[in-house]
């Protein structure tokens, strides 16, 4: 599903954000990707969703090449994967609901059909009871679970999590990993970056462990 | 995807209201020019038809003239093969018509105790008479003893018919003027509408959302302000017309009041608001993204 092949990428052509890094993710596979702050594991993401293009290497998503994608393509590639953003990028001005459908709005699903998916998302993620609120209403584990909500009403084929459990408690972390967990076990190909050990001790997969941006280690 | 963009453009309008207002005032503005001389323009042509049409030719006689005068400028006319019909006028016919008329400044005349107006010929000139013909008809009869003055309303219409040329190549300059400003108005809002909404537009953008779906309500809204100035404009230019048409200098030159803009004009008018808006925030968002 995933395929790095010595991808490396710089940023201002100086500082190395991830050197000479090649891995492979199976469709269906739950992969951790771990290592220090800094070590490259959001700039891995990034390259993932095409919001970085590297600079050496090839990178193939679901067999399509993203060197080769063209720019109205990358959209189109985007909205089969659903992310997980490490600061949640909820939009501030809508509601948690509105936050939710407008995954499904992207891909065009009537208004019907986005009310029902939106509401038994939000039901699964347990925040329905806020899905009037907006994103600054809610506590840090609401806004992680809104989050994971829009990442998964429109049924991605990956899900990339860059630290969907950073800085909640343990409950909190718990139960949002209990909701990647039932996510990978319906097929979706997963993908989480974490520097927490616990969880990986918790809850073991595949480890991809990368430190100063280069790859150490392929569990 | 259509309801999203229109109640997303009417949220944005809504919470940026002063500055949404602010915009539809300015532009209103700016399309208030245009339709203002469009008012003009047609209300000036209309009035001339319609002085060149009733009142083609009027002889007015001096005070003094003789019966014998008299006789022979009708008889020059009447024997005219230009002219259609002749009617006399008498200076007590003529005071009598405006105090018909002009109830209100009827008692400005009897304060003069005199009797100011002078007694005319108003002749009606066969539909296929030429102008030039005319004008040697205007040209003799004016030499004649007894005549005071000769309105030919063609010679004077051609007048004011040339400055109406001009004035239409200074609405064109002020049309394009127009044009450049609703689009710059339209623009620079939107401009700053894109960029307080830029992290959205991010978000929405690593989502997977298509350009169009991003920019479908940015251009909503500008599409909608444009529509919103240009209903403002013709309201107010409306009022103003109606206003101006109970004013006593008005109701001698147009006495049947000034007309508004005819359909298509407003329509245009409505329509130009609308897609000045659209190009405006077309602009914005492809300059403001490519940064």
């Amino acid at each position: 599903m995933i395929q790095f092949y010595h991808v490396s990428k710089s940023y201002d052509g100086r500082q190395q954000a991830v050197s000479d890094i090649s891995f492979r993710v199976k469709k269906g596979e739950f992969v951790y990707l771990t290592g220090p702050s800094g070590a490259g594991k959001s700039t891995i993401l990034r390259l993932m969703i095409c919001a970085e293009t590297p600079d050496d290497g090839q990178i193939l998503i679901a067999g399509r090449n993203i060197a080769r994608l063209k720019q109205h393509d990358i959209p189109k590639l985007r909205r089969g994967i659903g992310v997980v953003f490490q600061d949640f990028k909820l939009i501030e001005r809508k509601t948690v609901y509105e936050n939710v459908a407008l995954s499904l709005r992207i891909l065009g699903y009537s208004e019907e059909v986005i009310r029902k998916k939106t509401g038994h998302v939000l039901k699964s993620v347990g925040v329905y009871s806020r899905k009037d609120s907006y994103p600054l209403q809610l506590s840090g584990g609401e806004q992680q679970r809104v989050a994971i909500a829009r990442a998964l009403v429109k049924d991605p084929i990956i899900l990339v999590a860059d630290e969907p459990t950073g800085n909640l408690d343990w409950d909190v972390t718990q139960d949002i990993m209990a909701l990647i967990k039932d996510i990978h076990a319906q097929g979706t190909t997963v993908i989480v970056a974490t520097h927490n050990r616990e969880i990986i001790k918790r809850m073991p997969k595949r480890v991809l462990h990368i430190e100063a941006g280069r790859m150490l280690e392929q569990g | 995807m259509i309801r999203y963009f229109i109640s997303s453009a009417f949220r944005n309008l809504w919470e940026a209201k002063v500055t949404s207002l602010f915009t539809a005032v300015t532009l209103s503005v700016a399309l208030g020019f245009l339709g203002t001389y469009l008012a003009v323009f047609m209300n000036m042509k209309a009035a001339l038809d319609l002085m060149s049409e009733k009142f083609p030719l009027s002889v007015y006689l001096s005070d003094h003239v003789s019966q014998a005068q008299l006789d022979a400028v009708q008889d020059r006319l009447k024997g005219s093969p230009l002219v259609s019909g002749v009617t006399y006028t008498s200076k007590d016919k003529a005071l009598e018509d405006f105090r018909g008329s002009r109830k209100d400044e009827a008692a400005l005349i009897d304060s003069l105790g005199t009797n100011p107006l002078p007694a005319s010929l108003d002749v009606a000139l066969r539909p296929d008479a030429g102008p030039e013909a005319a004008m040697a008809l205007v040209k003799e009869v004016r030499t004649m003893q007894g005549v005071d003055e000769v309105n030919y309303m063609q010679e004077e219409a051609g007048k004011l018919r040339s400055m109406l040329a001009s004035f239409r190549i200074a609405g064109l300059a002020l049309g394009l003027a127009v044009l450049m400003g609703v689009v710059f108005i339209s623009y620079s809002t939107l401009r700053l509408a894109v960029l307080n909404h830029s992290e959205e537009i991010a978000v929405m953008k690593l989502m997977g959302a298509a350009r169009i779906f991003i920019m479908g309500p940015f251009l909503l809204e500008g599409l909608f302000q444009g529509l919103i100035a240009a209903g403002l404009s013709l309201g107010v230019l409306y009022g103003l017309l109606h206003y101006l048409s109970g004013t006593p200098s008005v109701m001698l030159l147009a006495p049947g009041g000034l007309a508004f803009l005819p359909v298509w004009a407003w329509l245009g008018m409505i329509a130009s608001g609308g897609l000045l808006g659209l190009t405006g925030s077309l602009f914005a968002f492809v300059r403001t993204l490519r940064m």
